[in-house]
């Protein structure tokens, strides 16, 4: 079963993603991922989001779960 | 089919990022009540009931206690893999925003929840009735080139103290900052993270570091400002060229330089993206 988080944010993206390829152009769809996706991705998501996400993953492994 | 941007819509492309950028660098507290609403119309946007019951926690190792308190059976590995991102989704909310608002395509509104919850609140977790929320950090320290880095404290912090330490992009252990003396050349050098490595020969400083690793000179200037040109063997990595070099207030220090530098004179004009006789010239005329 899916978990609320994918119900909620994964499979609702997934479906508007679909929807919005139908209805602009890939030239359209990558002039918006160049010029506001790809310094957003490059700034919070990889600097800060992944950073932080892969601290808190190596903690839960070297703890076994436990994190203090 | 929208074929083409017009010029107006393509004006507001750099509006959004800044604007998405500045929600995902948000260190602003969590907005509760806001966030509450949020969630509840994200929930109604995949079609299941609203959840009715809301905490929060001060950062992501905080929810982990929370939820493990609530439910104890819950694996730690579940509880991260069940963390959506809130603000830190900014990439991609932002890009479906200007689909949705600039070129008017409604089927983005399906993202009006998430969409608003980004502006209000951290991580969460959502579950069938409960949600939990997280903070924002308190503190985002950033370089130059918008790296995450800080060189006295956390780059990341949140309100209960979690952090992330960082080297221009590179995390770190929090002792290379918070206990700097310690950390010797030695510990840099053997080092396995080679992306670690060069991070914390710089927190030492190279000039410190090559001294250690007996380096041999390649070609000394006789002008100090120009420097030495060296070739160490960095464990793990091999040759790597140096120039040594003193600045303008007298400090000594050493940048890593291409493995075709033959000469100080030419290392030393490199790092000004010059020609070796050209700096000199240059020199002559100041």
């Amino acid at each position: 079963m899916k978990s609320i988080k994918d119900q909620v944010r994964d499979n609702v993206r997934g479906q508007v993603w679909w929807q919005v390829t139908d209805q602009v152009k890939d030239k359209v769809w990558c002039q918006v991922l160049d010029q506001v996706t790809a310094q957003v991705t490059a700034q919070v998501g990889a600097q800060v989001r992944d950073q932080v996400r892969d601290q808190v993953w190596r903690q839960v492994w070297a703890q076994d779960g436990k994190v203090d | 089919m929208i074929k083409n941007l017009t010029a107006e819509q393509e004006a507001l492309l750099p509006v959004y990022r800044d604007k998405w950028l500045d929600i995902g660098l948000s260190t602003e507290p969590l907005n509760f009540e806001k966030a509450k609403a949020a969630v509840c119309v994200a929930y109604e946007s995949a079609g299941l009931p609203k959840p009715t019951k809301f905490y929060t926690a001060k950062s992501p190792v905080d929810a982990i206690r929370l939820i493990k308190n609530l439910n104890p059976r819950m694996e730690t590995t579940k509880i991260m893999s069940d963390m959506a991102y809130g603000c830190h989704d900014a990439n991609w909310l932002g890009f479906y925003q200007y689909f949705r608002d600039v070129l008017g395509i409604k089927a983005c509104e399906k993202l009006d929840g998430l969409i608003d919850l980004a502006h209000h609140c951290g991580w969460l977790n959502m579950y069938y009735d409960t949600v939990v929320f997280q903070d924002r950090p308190k503190h985002i320290k950033l370089d130059d080139q918008n790296r995450l880095h800080c060189e006295y404290g956390p780059a990341i912090l949140y309100r209960d103290g979690y952090s992330v330490y960082a080297w221009h992009g590179v995390t770190i252990p929090s002792e290379w900052i918070t206990n700097k003396g310690e950390l010797t050349a030695k510990i840099a050098l053997t080092w396995v993270n080679t992306e670690q490595r060069k991070a914390a020969c710089e927190i030492i400083g190279w000039a410190t570091v090559l001294r250690e690793l007996n380096a041999h000179t390649i070609d000394s200037d006789e002008d100090p400002m120009i420097g030495t040109l060296l070739e160490v063997d960095i464990p793990d990595i091999g040759e790597e060229k140096f120039l040594r070099v003193l600045c303008g207030t007298g400090r000594e220090f050493a940048i890593p330089v291409p493995p075709n530098m033959k000469t100080a004179l030419e290392a030393n004009a490199w790092t000004y993206g010059l020609e070796g006789n050209l700096l000199r010239d240059l020199e002559v005329r100041t």
